[in-house]
């Protein structure tokens, strides 16, 4: 959490990533809490498109399946 | 004519010929309805994130096809009247066709730098476009105020430790 609160980055401007793939989960698990729930990028340090598109995905990821929506134990 | 993407969950409590009978059903609807399918991936027997009729796994598969509006319809009442198909998705392809052409390639990799964590790159600042630069900046002026630092470092003893370790 320091590390976070110290330095904020894009995750996706570091990698230069044009688009979010709703399919990768394991990616998207990353912005997402332990109950399920996005976290804000006040926290992860996303830029405001790249959360944009993070949102989508997870959103269109819960639809799938892919990953749960909001849970009491998340994995 | 447009990319779209769609993906769709079978009832894996089947025979392997019938899923496969499900799956190549959407792809020959896809084309015979005047579509191009682009990329198909088979992704497997997955665990459900949460059950759907009583089910906890379910069969993924995701096509890239390209074709006009008219295919849309179809695919979907094909989706809705299929009772093997527990979810189905179509959406607009926005990813690159060109990643999908070389294959898995370029996902594996996406795959490990996600799990590596990557919080703390170690050159981020060369390849960071012009959104962060505001951000980018912070750090250094952290750097050139070394009571800012030594405040900190005195308000949050345990993080200012694992701060400098891992700047190690």
């Amino acid at each position: 959490m320091a590390e976070l609160r110290r330095r904020k980055f894009c995750h996706f401007c570091e990698n230069i990533v044009t688009h979010i793939d709703y399919k990768d989960e394991r990616l998207l698990r990353r912005f997402v809490n332990e109950r399920g729930k996005i976290i804000p990028r006040r926290i992860t340090g996303n830029c405001a498109r790249h959360q944009r598109q993070t949102t989508r995905a997870i959103k269109l990821a819960r639809l799938m399946a892919f990953m749960a929506f909001e849970s009491e134990s998340f994995r | 004519m447009q990319l779209y993407e769609t993906t769709f969950i079978v009832n894996p409590q089947t025979d392997d010929a019938s899923l496969d009978r499900q799956v190549r059903a959407v792809a020959d609807l896809i084309t015979t309805s005047g579509g191009r399918i682009v990329h198909e991936d088979r992704m497997g027997t997955r665990r459900l994130a949460y059950p759907i009729k009583g089910l906890t796994q379910g069969y993924y598969t995701s096509i890239v096809f390209e074709g006009p509006a008219e295919v849309l319809p179809p695919l979907t009442r094909h989706f809705k009247l299929g009772e093997a198909y527990l979810r189905h998705l179509t959406i607009l392809f926005e990813g690159d066709v060109e990643a999908l052409a070389a294959g898995r390639q370029a996902e594996p990799a996406a795959d490990s730098r996600a799990d590596a964590r990557p919080r703390r790159p170690e050159s981020p600042r060369a390849e960071i476009p012009s959104k962060a630069p505001a951000r980018v900046e912070e750090p250094e002026t952290e750097a050139e105020i070394p009571g800012r630092r030594a405040v900190r470092r005195v308000d949050e003893p345990a993080s200012g430790a694992t701060e400098e370790e891992a700047e190690l």
